[in-house]
């Protein structure tokens, strides 16, 4: 089953992100901070990561950015997240790396439409 | 004279009378000498033949008588006989003989011893000797002798006689020739001598005696017509010389047109000098300078001398008030000169006074005896020891006093005729001196003054240049207070600015400062009321303190110490002043002692107006700068807060949109049917909530132009049917028709795609809205305007339709057509906002045309290539007739005249942020061209312009029609405020400007934010139509009202600029809505026009009067008639009120 890894700290929209994505069939997940994902990512080794950019501590930016330049996570693709509508925070999270963008509140069948697309470009080389 | 004078002594001792005189004494002599010559010869003669005869008849009678005698020898009666003859006197001798033997021998007694021959031989006597005979027979001799003795003294008496009576003679004829000759020849001539001598001198006036009628009268006569022709000649040659003045006038002046007032001062100074030149030997000296005090100076040393005074005293006389001022002394004792000077004489008054006024001189033989003098000035002359007496001599000039010549003489009493004489004809050279030194004192004040204000009028100007050209305060304040210093010629100035909060005055230019000394002011404020511009600001006008030294008061302040301690002695302080309240201070320092002249204090006045006009614009300016840079904050802040805010949104918003899909989904899964339609509605709510924040924040980022344009180029078809197919469901919602009329060929379009489609997708989201089981049609076609490429997307419904003023209010943000239709219909009121927005930004624009109740027709045209047509203007819209394009935003307020780019610059700083549009015309007759064009509610107009002047622009636009009720705000650097308001200007500012004053007055007279609102309250669906539209078309907006009541409703809602009333109506009518309108105060301004049906009555005439502006009758005008009626009267009315002038007219 493909694994997905949900970087968020608001718990209400893990909760609902996990919730749809599992019900949608992928093997989810969550972390709640940036250090912590960039680290389980190395073990976990997930298929796709879907990230916030405002998070405690180390922020989605720079989680991406680290994600991006270490090794092990550097080809799993990565879905940003955020609430933030600002041109400039959609080129930094492009800059960082991310594969995609969306903007909450999330269309679901949308996101879920990318993620399908994600992993289907990554499956095939 | 000398040479006349010789010639008449010549002319006596030559004289005609004497030589005529001479001539005839020597004629009349030589012809008496003759005569009495002749006559005495003849008188010898005669005599002698008496001698002869009596000789002969006495020898006769001897004959007779003696031959007896002789014969008889009778010696007797010989004797006898002898002795009978000697009675005759005359015979000298007798000697009678006989036979040679002398018988009787008589003699006178002187002769009796002298014999015959002596007698005979002497030429004295005449001797005869005769024969005496008797009976033929020789019987003796007789011898005779006659004394010529008498005849010698006949003769001297007859030459005296005669010598006598030619002396006689003669001195008769030289009297009467001499009578004759000076009586007809001597005395004509001689008057002929004077005449032809004055004719000599040039005296042309003198009459000639022509009456004598004989040979001199001839010559006078000639000598008279000789002197006429002269004078005909010289009159002539003085025409010419005029004419030949006039002439090279005439060309100097054309040669020396740019320097004619100098040539003018120059051929008056010439002249002056000239004159002067032409006075005698003591006017040449008086004149060699024309210094008055000099002159009168020298005159008076000239009068002592001329007179052989001792001392003079010139006075000057003052028309203003009438009295004789001493000017120049001479030798008058000091103390005396000083009380003279400071006792000016009155007409009528005192020795010089009397003399005036009587306009000849006076004589004083002793001032202390005269009785006219004033006692404080004898009482001076008493302790002085002076005893004098005066002549007194008004100095006249063509009859006027122009002053007094005063000489004192200590030989009391009257000086000779003759000295007062030589004193008169003196003075009246001396009052052509003072008179032309005073002339020449008067053109060199005037120079002087033309000079100044010359110099003050270039400072002004540039002055006026730095307060009009920069904002910039210091530069201003330095440029006013360097001329400040230079024009009032002290040595250094400086200009404060007062600080209310504080109450003291900072230092904020200066000239030609010392560093200690500014140092000095800025450390040391001075405070209102202390110190000399404390104390000029307080009291509100100037102070000046002549010498630093001298005054006690201050000397202990710092500033004064370093003031002594540079060497300044004496200032000059002036409050800077506006409306009473205290600016600032402007001060002058100078290193000499001495009071400022008015001259000074009013320059800097002028100078310290300009200041506080600076100071004012420059705080207006920086209220307005720092006012805008609040609002720009203030944006910033909003545009912040909105993106913080939708961001702190969107998170919960993720959660509600989010969980209630989740759970539709999860319900429907676990068959809770009956969950699902709410969970829709709170999913809906969502949405709606989400496209609120994304259309407010994308209209704060189009507002705040951060809103960016993506252009690419994409195929106009493909993008349509997308659009159709993502709003189809919604078009379905309402059993709607989606129709799709795209025309052949679309082709591509450069512009940002995704605005694009989402201005196509709002407008049918909206008309999907608003119609119900209709058709809703989305047409496409490419055109081609003026060589540009145009796409036209069309979206039109058969749904409810919009009024005109709902269609006005269309575009703008935050508004639908009523706020009803948001609760009705939904959606956020901000789509056609966005929409337009994004049209305009790709440099298209949206329109509308609508009818309540048939549906609407919205048209998209856009550039097919954004970049291109971005600059480019908008061809007009094909339709015109209900169709109200975009608000007419870019509408012309203010119409600025001026060809300073200075003035316009800054008129367009200072506008622009009031808000106003401005257009700028930099000459007369482009500002004439685009007021018709533009028909701008307020022209501001300058006056010196080149080419066509302020006045003449003024005037022709008053002469227009179309604009001549646009008010005209003259701006000017000459006050010519009468000419501006006769000219028809509705107000009058001098520049620099003050922008304060310039504001509200433009906002007095601007129509604020067109277009205005216009009510119109009118129970006539038809009526009503026709009027509503034809306003629209001038770009009003219209208000419409079916009756008083509704009328009152709308007014609450919105005020109208002006109302168009009905009187019949039904609920309310006209004159009950007038008499409401009229309670509130707001209201009550409003003009009101009048259109009625009705006959109205004397009493309803009463009822309206002074309420309303014009009472239409709908009858009495065609509608056309009526309506272009109305136009013009709502346009007047409008601005009639706009500019403060209300006139009320009855029909």
């Amino acid at each position: 089953m493909t694994k997905i890894l949900c970087v968020e700290d608001n718990e209400d929209n893990l909760f609902m992100l996990q919730r749809r994505l599992t019900r949608a069939g992928f093997d989810v997940t969550v972390s709640r901070n940036g250090a912590e994902s960039v680290e389980w990512a190395k073990t976990l080794l997930p298929d796709l990561i879907v990230m916030d950019l405002n998070l405690p501590g180390l922020d989605g930016w720079e989680a991406t950015r680290r994600l991006k330049n270490q090794p092990e996570t550097k080809d799993i693709p990565i879905i940003v997240l955020t609430a933030d509508s600002k041109k400039n925070s959609r080129d930094k999270a492009l800059a960082a790396g991310c594969d995609e963008f969306d903007t909450k509140p999330i269309d679901f069948q949308g996101l879920v439409g990318k993620i399908q697309s994600l992993l289907s470009r990554s499956a095939k080389p | 004279m000398e040479e006349i004078r010789s010639q008449k002594r010549a002319a006596a001792n030559h004289s005609v009378s004497k030589r005529f005189t001479y001539a005839l004494i020597g004629v009349v002599t030589l012809l008496l000498v003759i005569f009495a010559t002749v006559a005495i010869f003849v008188d010898i003669r005669r005599i002698d033949n008496d001698l002869q005869n009596r000789l002969e008849n006495a020898a006769k009678l001897a004959q007779v008588s003696l031959a007896v005698p002789l014969w008889n020898l009778d010696a007797e009666t010989i004797n006898h006989f002898a002795e009978a003859l000697l009675l005759d006197e005359s015979l000298a001798f007798v000697k009678i003989s006989s036979e040679g033997q002398p018988i009787a021998v008589r003699g006178q007694p002187e002769y009796q011893r002298e014999d015959f021959s002596y007698f005979s031989r002497s030429s004295q006597f005449l001797a005869r000797s005769d024969d005496i005979s008797y009976n033929e027979r020789k019987i003796g001799t007789i011898q005779l002798a006659v004394s010529r003795e008498n005849v010698r003294q006949e003769i001297l008496l007859n030459i005296s006689g005669i010598v006598a009576l030619t002396i006689l003679i003669i001195v008769a004829i030289s009297l009467t020739s001499i009578v004759i000759t000076r009586r007809y020849i001597a005395h004509p001539l001689l008057k002929l001598q004077n005449s032809a001598g004055l004719i000599a001198g040039g005296n042309l006036e003198a009459p000639i005696d022509t009456t004598s009628q004989d040979e001199i009268g001839h010559l006078a006569r000639v000598l008279d017509a000789m002197r006429g022709s002269i004078k005909g000649l010289i009159g002539k040659l003085r025409e010419s010389t005029e004419k030949l003045e006039e002439y090279s006038e005439t060309l100097e002046q054309k040669v020396e047109e740019r320097t004619k007032e100098l040539s003018e001062t120059t051929q008056e100074l010439t002249r002056t000098v000239e004159e002067l030149k032409a006075l005698g030997e003591v006017g040449r000296a008086v004149s060699s300078t024309l210094d008055l005090e000099t002159v009168l100076t020298t005159i008076g040393a000239c009068a002592t001398k001329l007179s052989g005074t001792n001392t003079a005293a010139i006075y000057e006389y003052d028309e203003k008030t009438e009295r004789l001022f001493l000017r120049a002394t001479y030798e008058v004792e000091k103390e005396l000169a000083e009380w003279l000077r400071l006792h000016p004489v009155r007409i009528g008054e005192g020795a010089i006074g009397r003399a005036a006024a009587e306009r000849k001189p006076i004589q004083i033989a002793n001032v202390f005896e005269a009785g006219i003098f004033q006692g404080s000035m004898l009482e001076l002359m008493k302790r002085l020891g002076l005893q004098t007496g005066l002549v007194a001599i008004p100095l006249l000039r063509e009859d006027r006093v122009v002053g007094g010549l005063v000489v004192g003489h200590k030989t009391l009493g009257y000086l000779p005729q003759e000295i007062v004489d030589r004193l008169q004809n003196f003075a009246t050279q001396s009052g052509l001196a003072i008179q032309n030194a005073q002339l020449f004192q008067e053109l060199e004040a005037r120079t002087r003054d033309l000079a100044r204000s010359v110099g003050e009028l270039k400072a002004l100007g540039d002055v006026g240049q730095a307060v009009s050209s920069t904002l910039d305060l210091p530069t201003v304040l330095t440029s006013i207070v360097s001329h400040a210093v230079e024009l009032s010629g002290t040595d250094t100035g400086a200009i404060y600015e007062y600080d209310d909060k504080t109450k003291e005055f900072h230092l904020r230019a200066s000239h030609q400062m010392e560093e200690p000394l500014a140092q000095a002011l800025r450390s040391n404020p001075i405070r209102l009321g202390s110190g000399t511009v404390g104390r000029a600001a307080a009291r509100g006008e100037p102070i000046q303190v002549a010498d630093i030294l001298e005054e006690q008061e201050y000397r202990a302040s710092p500033t004064r110490s370093v003031l002594r301690q540079l060497g300044y002695r004496s200032l000059l302080a002036i409050p800077l002043l506006r409306e009473g309240r205290v600016m600032g201070g402007l001060s002058v320092y100078r290193r000499e002692a001495g009071n400022f002249s008015t001259e000074v204090v009013n320059l800097l006045q002028t100078l310290a107006t300009q200041s506080v006009l600076a100071i004012q614009n420059a705080r207006l300016f920086q209220e307005i700068e720092d006012k805008s840079q609040q609002v720009q904050i203030a944006n910033q802040h909003k545009s912040e807060f909105l993106a913080n805010m939708s961001h702190e949104l969107r998170t919960p918003l993720n959660a509600i949109i989010g969980y209630s899909e989740m759970l539709e989904e999860e319900a429907e899964d676990l068959g809770q049917k009956a969950f699902i339609p709410d969970l829709e509605k709170i999913h809906g709510a969502g949405k709606h909530l989400l496209s609120l924040i994304n259309n407010v924040l994308d209209l704060s980022k189009i507002e705040a132009g951060k809103m960016d344009l993506y252009l690419e180029d994409f195929a106009i078809a493909p993008m349509l049917q997308e659009v159709v197919a993502t709003v189809k469901p919604l078009v379905e919602k309402n059993r709607n028709t989606l129709k799709v009329d795209c025309a052949e060929g679309l082709g591509a379009m450069r512009a940002d795609l995704t605005k694009v489609r989402q201005t196509l997708f709002n407008l049918l989201s909206n008309a999907s809205k608003f119609t119900e089981q209709g058709t809703i049609t989305l047409g496409a076609d490419r055109e081609r305007v003026n060589g540009d490429e145009w796409i036209r997307f069309g979206v039109s419904d058969t749904g409810i339709g919009m009024s005109s003023e709902q269609t006005m209010k269309l575009f703008q943000a935050f508004t639908q057509a009523d706020t009803s239709t948001t609760r009705k219909y939904g959606g956020t009121g901000l789509g056609l906002a966005i929409s337009q927005k994004f049209c305009q930004m790709m440099g298209g624009e949206i329109t509308v045309e609508s009818v309540l109740g048939q549906g609407s027709r919205f048209t998209v045209r856009m550039p097919a290539d954004a970049n291109e047509s971005k600059a480019k203007p908008m061809p007009p819209p094909e339709e015109s007739s209900v169709t109200v394009a975009h608000a007419p935003e870019g509408a012309v307020s203010v119409l600025v005249i001026d060809d300073d780019p200075t003035v316009y610059d800054l008129m367009r700083r200072f506008l622009s942020k009031e808000g106003l549009q401005m257009v700028a015309a930099r000459n007369g007759e482009e500002g004439i061209r685009l007021a018709r064009e533009l028909r701008p509610a307020v022209i501001t107009l300058d006056v010196l312009m080149p080419g066509m002047d302020g006045w003449a622009v003024l005037t022709a636009l008053k002469a227009d029609p179309v604009v001549a009720d646009i008010p005209v705000i003259m701006l000017s650097i000459m006050d010519e405020k009468q000419m501006g308001y006769a000219l028809g200007a509705a107000d009058y500012l001098t520049k620099p400007i003050d922008w304060e004053r310039l504001v509200a007055i433009l906002q007095r007279y601007e129509c604020a934010r067109p277009p205005c609102p216009v009510l119109i309250v009118e129970d006539d669906t038809g009526m009503r139509e026709m009027l509503r539209r034809r306003l629209e078309k001038e770009a009003w907006t219209v208000i419409e009202a079916e009756n008083g009541r509704v009328g009152l409703e709308r007014m609450a809602e919105r005020q109208p600029d002006l109302i168009l009333l009905d009187l019949m109506m039904p609920e309310m009518d006209g004159f009950e809505f007038l008499d409401k309108i009229r309670q509130q105060d707001a209201w009550r301004s409003i003009p009101v026009i009048v259109i009625t049906a009705k006959e109205l009555k004397p009493e309803d005439r009463q009822r309206l009067n002074g309420s309303v502006e014009k009472i239409l009758q709908k009858g009495a005008y065609s509608r056309d008639e009526l309506i272009s009626e109305v136009r013009n009267l709502v346009t007047a009315a409008t601005r009639t009120r706009l500019g403060g002038a209300k006139e009320i007219s009855h029909a």
